[in-house]
Formats: C-alpha cells, structure tokens, sequence
C-alpha cells in the first residue's frame, strides 16, 4: 500500500521543531494521567549543540509487525495503528530495533513498549505542538 | 506516609565529606508552607546555615530545589532554585535556572538535593533515580562547562543526561562564578558556582524514569489551556516570539534607559546599536527559534555567525542583561561579539551580569585616572576595546594579576582599588546589576528591598515599555508602589517556588492581571490535591519572604542597606525626558516607611516583627531575631 492510500497520519515540519518537549508531556499526560517523558510515545532528538531538534514519530510502516515474534503487535485497521498486546509483550526489543523511525519505546514503569496509536484519532501530540510542528492529515 | 501528587516526597542529602547519601522524606510542613524551589531552599538555607558559616567552608549548602510543577505540563516546567549563603554578599544566595535540569530532577524522584561538606577531591555526583553516586572527577578539573557535560554523558553512556556543571571560574572559586546546565542556561546570580567549586563538586548528573503524579488531571490540563487562550492577549507575545528578550535593548534606548560606559550614558542613535536588534539579526543570523522543556515560548534564538571576525560562532543569542552587561556597558555594540564572548562566559561558569559592572567600574576609573597600566598588567582599559575586554575576562576566571581583584566583585574589587573607586561601584547588598531604570520610582523600591541584593526578578514593578508608550514617568512617590512592590514580590515568590517560569506570570500576563497569584493558587492545587485558596498562597509567600528577610538581619541587613546604587542617588539622568534627575531620599525613604509597614517590618529596623513572625509560624524564627538584639535597637 502506497503512503497516500492510508489513513490520515502525522506529518511533521522538522525545522520548526524548538525542542520543548510538550509533545512528550501530553503525549503520557493523555495515555497515563501523569507526567514521564520515559514513557512517551514519541521523543525529541535533540543536537544541542547545533541548535537541532527533531521528533521521532511513528508512521505507521508496520515494519514492527513483522517482527515481533510473540504475536503482541497487531493493526488496527479502523484507525491506521499499531495495537501492542500488554500482556504478550516481554520486552525483548526487536520491534524497537527493528523500527526505521526509531519510535518504540520501551515502558520504565508497565515493562512493555509503547507506539504512537495517535491518540484514537485526536492525536495530542498535534493539540499542544506550539511551533507546530505537527500536523494530523492524510497524506 | 503522605501520598504525594505534584511532589515527589524525598529530599535528597550528599554529605561530601563522609560520602553519606540518605534520602529523607519530604514533611508536609515543609511542601504545605514553603511549597518548594526557592521557598523550601531559602527554609533549610535558614534552619542549617548562619552567620558563622563560611560560604566557601564545608558547612555551607548547596541546595537544589525543583516545586510542584516542575516536570509537569506547558509552564515552563525544567526550571529550579539554587541556593547558598552567597560568597559574594555573605547573605543570601539563590539562583534560578531554566532549560531541562529541574524537571530532570524531579523524574529521577527528588524534590530537592542538599550538598553539604567538601570531598577530599574533585568529584562530581551521579544521580540515577535511585541510584546515587559520588564518582571521581579529577580528570574533569579544569574543563569548561560545555566540554565536562559532553564527557559526563559519555563516560555514563547516555546523551539524555542532564547536567549542572562549573567551569574554570567555579574551580578558582571567583565569587561570582554560575553552574550551567543545557550550556547555556544559568542559575547565575550570586556566585553558586563557586559554592560548588568550594566543595569539589565539578558537577551534578541527573537521569529519571519516575512518574510525577498529578491529584487533578483534567482539572490542571483546562487551566493549562486557559492560560494558553490568554498568552495572544499580552502586548509583549509578537516581539517575544519573533525577537526574544532581547528586544529591551531596543525599548530601554528609546526611554533612555539603557546602561552605556557603566551608566554615563543612557542611549544612543538607534544606527549605533542596531546591531542588537532583532529585527536586524534574527534574519541574518537565525537557525531554528528555541524552547525550555515544557514551556510554549520560542523565546530563544540560535544562531550562528558566518561573517567577520567571529565566523563560526554559535549557539543561544544573549539574552538583554548579559549583552547590556558585557557589551553597552563596557562600550561595544557588536552583535557577534556579544555572542562571542556569552558563550565564553557559559563555558567558564561566570556571571555576565557582575563581571559585566565589575568590568565596566574598571573601566570608568581607567578613564578618570584612578587606574592606570601599572595597575592593570599593562592593559589599556579603553572603552569599546574587544581584545582587552576578552582578556581581562580570561584573567577574571583564572584569578590572574590583576583579574584576581575583580574576582572578588564589583564592590569588593573597588574598596580593593581604594582612591574614590568606590563611586563608581553600583551595587544594592553587595551585589551588582547593569540595569539603570532610575525613572521608575516603583522599580527602584524593588531593588532596594530583595532579598538577594540588587534583582529584578523579586518584586521589580516594570511599567509597560513599548516603542510606542514613551518614557512613562513614574516621578512620583506614591504611598501605593509599596502595595504594587509586595503584589509582585508575592507573585515572584509564588512563580520561583511552584517552579514555573516568570515569563508566563510576572513579566507576561501581570499587567493584564491574568498571571499573578490566584491563578498560581489554582495550578498548586490541581498538582497537589492540596486546597491552596489564593489567601493561603500569599500566606505562604508573606512566610518566604520573612524568613529570607530574617536571614538577611541575622547578617546584619539593616533597613540603612536597603537603598538604590549610589548613582541613582548622586547622579542626575544624563540625557533624554527625565534629564537632571535624581532619587528623592526623603521621599524615598518615606516610601520605605510604607513598604516596612505593609510588611509588618519594624520601620527603625527593617526587620519582621515578633507578631509578623509569630502569625506565619515562625516563632522561633522571632525567637532568633531576638537574640541578635535588633528588637531592642527597633525601641
């Protein structure tokens, strides 16, 4: 399937990115009610030194899905997104590896891994990006 | 055991002497009635220190202070306090730094983090959640800030580390010497680099995955988002964001406000300072517009130079105070080589906004002839002149010939130079600032009154500067600037000990009354789960600002050292609507006699009163005062 014909996903305008990190905040802020950028489903790249910053964000390739072998990751073709199984999950990495976005994460608190699953549609990553850097639409 | 939300519930505590670590719990007198950062700081500040501890001995502390809100959501949440008995006053020191540190901090699961003792040799301290480590440091003595940060992240193998870190000047114990963290952020004021520097303490390393919990999650996220509706409606927000802070270089020389040649002149034609502009080098010289974590604003700027001398340069733009401090005040008006030589002050660890008037006081006596080469090692202090400014920075840090007399601090460096040097140190307590604002009565008042010697971050009432407004005058001594002083100390108070950052409260929202206390009062309250009615928040700054203004008195502070610099009294304004002008002193003072009554301060002395003190709690606080004797010179 060509990247046009998905579903709407998130764009993202690199330059623009400033580096606050409120993506992070909201992003566990919506999914745990707390606040811990460790267990964000999304993560700012940061090159301080050259005043660089980027997100990396899951763009729903599925790469993932082909790699894990303990059938935790499945689609969820409604919404366009990676579902993780919590409890098949061992944590063993490979998705993470595997991943060409480098955007799984691996839980500090739930000990599994975390993907973007854009918020079920209302991705607040894009709410609250202040320089805006996100966009949700179709691609 | 307290349940904590917005704390985190664990004071961390570094013996550097014996290699002690403990971790003690948080007390919920502590959180409920100095709420955190500076407050709960200036609290254990008070409780462990004196007048009889050196501020470069092992009994000095070195806290680190997050609040409620630090680590949390969209108000500038990586902010937090640092805070000593300052090397450079004798009184009190605190600092606060933005960029990634604080929030950092709090996911590693503190709220605060006491040094206290002096290790045999330098090391710096690993904190990794739990895990908290005293690791060696020798091979990091001697590196800049920017070099010790990248090794620290290499040696522990993680780039996401954040780090407080000294430079050159906090090892030579240069009284003015700052921590930085994010290279260029600064907890600058007062010297607690050297602090650091005293106890070997090269740097602190912090990584976290604990969660800061929230009581009220929908509740905190609307009053978020309200804040946000209001931040378009603040006159400021365009030239913030297109521009950055640096934008009052521009407006302080159109109402003649701007220190040039140590505050001999007020402004300049616009063609010779334009440089500093923003309409001028943010589209020359802009790489990407910059936040601190968690915070809306791109405020800050980065760029890089790619013509002239100083090609190649790059990083933060400077900020008003460091480039007013480092360039129109000792005469440049170069906009590369302000960047050049704030980065070489972040890579040293040295505050811009001493060494800039230290510098400039030098400088001013170069020219009357109180200095000359034989004084100087040669150098020829010539206004304007880059080289040797560059120079004698460097001799600054390392504490070099003559260098090592300006290490000491404007008003210690003049009484070192003697013949009349004085006159031309301004300083409030000891402590410096390149500001002039003598036009305004109410921001004066708040100078005169903080409580860490001359600030403007703690009770300085701006009024609303734009191109458009003219000088506004403020000439007169109304009895209700003492109010308009307090509101805003307490809202300053408020902001430095929740941890949120003072550009989404005092200086933004104020004159639309839409960041002050009340709405603090609301935030504490969804984090916390603690009702904190806006009588209670004031409380607890009424509280703050006591026990900091009775550590001041049990040092000495009398109500005689609460005045301007003595250029706002003894020179007239040089140029421009308020030509001529000088500070009344007996209207002044009259003043004064408001701002201690408000207060419920001694009008003699200065000092908080035993009933002021007893209604905040702090009996034994009054009980302290009473031992100094200065009830007995209040009769």
């Amino acid at each position: 399937m060509a990247l046009s014909e998905r579903t709407p996903q998130i764009s993202i305008d690199h330059k623009k990115c400033s580096g606050c990190r409120m993506c992070e905040q909201i992003c566990v802020f919506f999914h745990e009610r707390e606040f811990n950028p460790r267990r964000a489903r999304i993560k700012i790249l940061a090159r301080e030194k050259e005043g660089i910053y980027a997100p990396l964000l899951c763009n729903q390739c599925k790469t993932c899905l082909s790699v894990c072998n303990q059938d935790a990751l499945s689609w969820d073709e409604k919404l366009g997104v990676v579902r993780v199984d919590s409890k098949k999950c061992n944590n063993c990495g490979l998705c993470i590896d595997a991943c060409p976005q480098a955007a799984i994460f691996s839980d500090p608190i739930s000990g599994v891994v975390n993907i973007c699953d854009l918020c079920n549609g209302n991705p607040q990553c894009v709410k609250w990006c202040q320089p805006q850097v996100l966009a949700y639409k179709a691609a | 055991m307290t349940k904590w939300y917005g704390w985190m519930g664990i004071v961390l505590r570094v013996d550097l002497s014996t290699g002690k670590i403990t971790k003690e719990p948080l007390s919920e007198d502590l959180a409920y009635n100095f709420i955190g950062g500076r407050g709960i700081n200036s609290k254990i500040l008070y409780d462990e220190t004196g007048p009889t501890t050196d501020p470069l001995g092992p009994d000095n502390r070195l806290i680190i202070g997050t609040g409620p809100a630090s680590g949390t959501l969209g108000l500038g949440n990586g902010r937090f306090t640092v805070t000593a008995k300052s090397p450079l006053t004798g009184i009190l020191g605190d600092a606060s730094g933005g960029g990634a540190f604080g929030s950092e901090v709090k996911f590693a699961g503190y709220d605060h983090i006491v040094n206290q003792g002096r290790a045999k040799k330098p090391v710096y301290l690993w904190v990794n959640d739990g895990e908290v480590i005293i690791k060696d440091a020798q091979h990091l003595w001697g590196k800049n800030t920017w070099e010790t940060a990248e090794l620290i992240r290499e040696e522990l193998g993680d780039g996401d580390i954040k780090t407080l870190c000294i430079g050159q000047a906090g090892e030579n114990l240069v009284k003015y010497a700052s921590p930085i963290t994010n290279d260029e952020r600064a907890p600058a004021e007062t010297g607690m680099g050297a602090v650091m520097g005293s106890k070997n303490l090269k740097a602190i390393a912090v990584r976290g995955s604990q969660s800061v919990k929230v009581a009220k999650p929908e509740r905190y996220e609307e009053i978020v988002r309200k804040w946000y509706e209001d931040i378009p409606k603040q006159h400021l927000t365009p030239l913030h964001k297109s521009v950055g802070v640096t934008y009052l270089i521009k407006l302080f020389n159109q109402v003649y406000n701007l220190g040039i040649r140590n505050s001999q002149e007020l402004h300049r034609p616009e063609e010779e300072i334009s440089h500093f502009f923003g309409e001028n080098f943010v589209p020359k010289y802009l790489v990407r517009h910059i936040s601190c974590f968690s915070c809306p604003h791109t405020s800050q700027k980065f760029v890089q130079i790619h013509d002239g001398p100083y090609a190649g340069e790059k990083g933060m733009r400077p900020e008003y105070g460091p480039l007013a401090s480092m360039c129109t005040q000792l005469g440049v008006f170069d906009f590369p080589f302000g960047l050049k030589i704030v980065n070489m002050l972040n890579q040293y660890g040295i505050d811009a906004q001493e060494l800039g008037p230290t510098m400039a006081m030098v400088f001013e006596c170069y020219q009357r002839g109180i200095l000359t080469r034989k004084d100087t090692d040669g150098l020829k202090l010539e206004w304007g002149d880059k080289k040797t400014i560059l120079e004698l920075v460097r001799k600054v840090v390392y504490r070099e010939g003559f260098g090592a007399i300006l290490a000491e601090g404007c008003l210690n460096a003049a009484k070192k130079i003697g013949k009349g040097a004085e006159k031309y140190a301004y300083h409030i307590k000891g402590k410096s600032h390149p500001d002039r604002l003598t036009a305004y009565i109410p921001a004066v008042l708040g100078f005169a009154l903080a409580s860490r010697g001359w600030d403007h971050l703690r009770g300085t009432v701006f009024p609303h500067v734009t191109p458009s407004s003219g000088p506004p005058k403020f000439w007169d001594y109304d009895a209700k600037y003492a109010k308009m002083v307090t509101d805003r100390e307490h809202i300053d108070t408020a902001a430095d000990s929740l941890e949120i950052c003072k550009w989404l409260t005092e200086f933004e929202l104020m004159e639309e009354g839409l960041g002050g206390v009340p709405r603090m009062a609301e935030v504490l309250s969804a984090l916390t789960g603690v009702d904190f009615s806006e009588d209670r928040l004031h409380k607890a700054c009424d509280r703050i600002y006591n026990i900091e203004r009775a550590y001041l008195v049990k040092h000495g502070i009398r109500r005689k050292d609460d005045v301007p610099p003595r250029h706002f009294l003894e020179m007239p304004i040089p140029d421009g609507p308020s030509k001529g002008q000088t500070i009344d002193r007996e209207k002044f003072e009259a003043l004064k006699d408001a701002f201690y009554e408000m207060r419920g301060s001694d009008k003699k002395t200065g000092a908080p009163k035993r009933e002021t003190l007893e209604q905040l709690g702090l009996k034994y606080v009054a009980d302290d005062l009473e031992k100094t004797g200065v009830y007995k010179e209040g009769k």
